[in-house]
């Protein structure tokens, strides 16, 4: 193996580049990210923004790739057809964020109920109902 | 008809129920509910921490043997009990209740501990079910978090009660 270099470097995408962006970053052997080690995202408010790390078991470096989507109409390309690693971490985010997946061959509600929980946990404006809030469901 | 027993309640018991011959005269159904209240057939059906307390009850230390009750079953099928042991989420609540559909009459629920009563300490929490008893219709709940097996045992003997009573009063369940 090459000598232990962790770095994590953080470089911006877009959502129509994304897919290209990646397989550029997994195929080219100046880069090398075979690995995909999580996908997640944060609300910014009026973008959610997407985050994916890569790893590279060739230069074992990290690196962390972003692209932003509207919170309004989330919708992103899935990555699952690069990394299979990609398809639990986006039906996470999928539950918790709302955001669609374009191409996911199984977009069922991973960690929400099957008809899902009706809203989204982890988006900011969602405030929990406290011990009574639940009545009604 | 005579009794000869020391033990004054057993006495009181049996003086009632013997007939010549020291035969025991009883209804059906009565008889029956001593049989279901003195050999459940829980449903092995572990949720979470209070499953551990479970299964310590069943092992040798506490022998929940003594009552008839260790019959775990693994099929809902073959169960007439079901122990909520820990906490239930709102993802796991259809296949729970399938489970329950599937159980045989007569069958009961026991809700085990804080989690399956009430929410426990996750009542706040959006993804976890505030006590079962809003899916499932429940006959004993057990305090505690988790339950020590004394406590699982004491909620299955006040099932027991519970089953016999109804037969005597000749109620449903």
């Amino acid at each position: 193996m090459n000598q232990v270099m962790i770095e994590t470097g953080v470089v911006e995408s877009t959502p129509a580049a994304l897919l290209a962006d990646l397989q550029e970053l997994r195929d080219n052997a100046a880069y090398r990210f075979d690995r995909l080690l999580d996908v997640t995202a944060v609300d910014r408010g009026e973008t959610l923004e997407l985050v994916y790390r890569l790893h590279s078991l060739q230069t074992n470096c990290d690196l962390v790739v972003k692209a932003s989507v509207d919170s309004a109409k989330p919708e992103i390309a899935s990555v699952s057809g690069l990394w299979e690693a990609a398809l639990f971490g986006e039906r996470e985010v999928q539950d918790m964020f709302g955001v669609v997946f374009i191409g996911h061959p199984d977009p069922r509600p991973l960690l929400a109920p099957e008809d899902g929980f009706g809203f989204f946990p982890l988006r900011k404006n969602y405030k929990l109902p406290g011990r009574s809030g639940q009545a009604g469901r | 008809m005579e009794v000869t027993t020391e033990n004054p309640v057993a006495q009181s018991r049996l003086s009632g129920l013997l007939g010549p011959e020291n035969v025991i005269v009883t209804t059906v159904e009565q008889l029956f509910a001593w049989a279901q209240g003195h050999s459940f057939w829980p449903l092995t059906s572990g949720l979470a921490c209070c499953a551990l307390e479970m299964m310590a009850c069943g092992a040798g230390r506490f022998d929940l043997a003594r009552f008839g009750y260790e019959v775990f079953r693994p099929s809902p099928r073959h169960a007439d009990l079901l122990i909520v042991a820990g906490t239930l989420t709102w993802k796991m609540a259809p296949p729970l209740v399938r489970l329950y559909e599937q159980m045989p009459e007569s069958k009961w629920v026991i809700a085990m501990g804080s989690c399956a009563s009430g929410g426990g300490p996750f009542v706040d929490s959006y993804s976890v079910v505030q006590g079962v008893d809003k899916i499932l219709p429940v006959d004993v709940y057990i305090p505690g978090c988790p339950p020590r097996p004394e406590a699982l045992m004491h909620g299955m003997l006040t099932l027991k009660e519970k089953v016999m009573a109804a037969k005597r009063r000749g109620g449903k369940k």
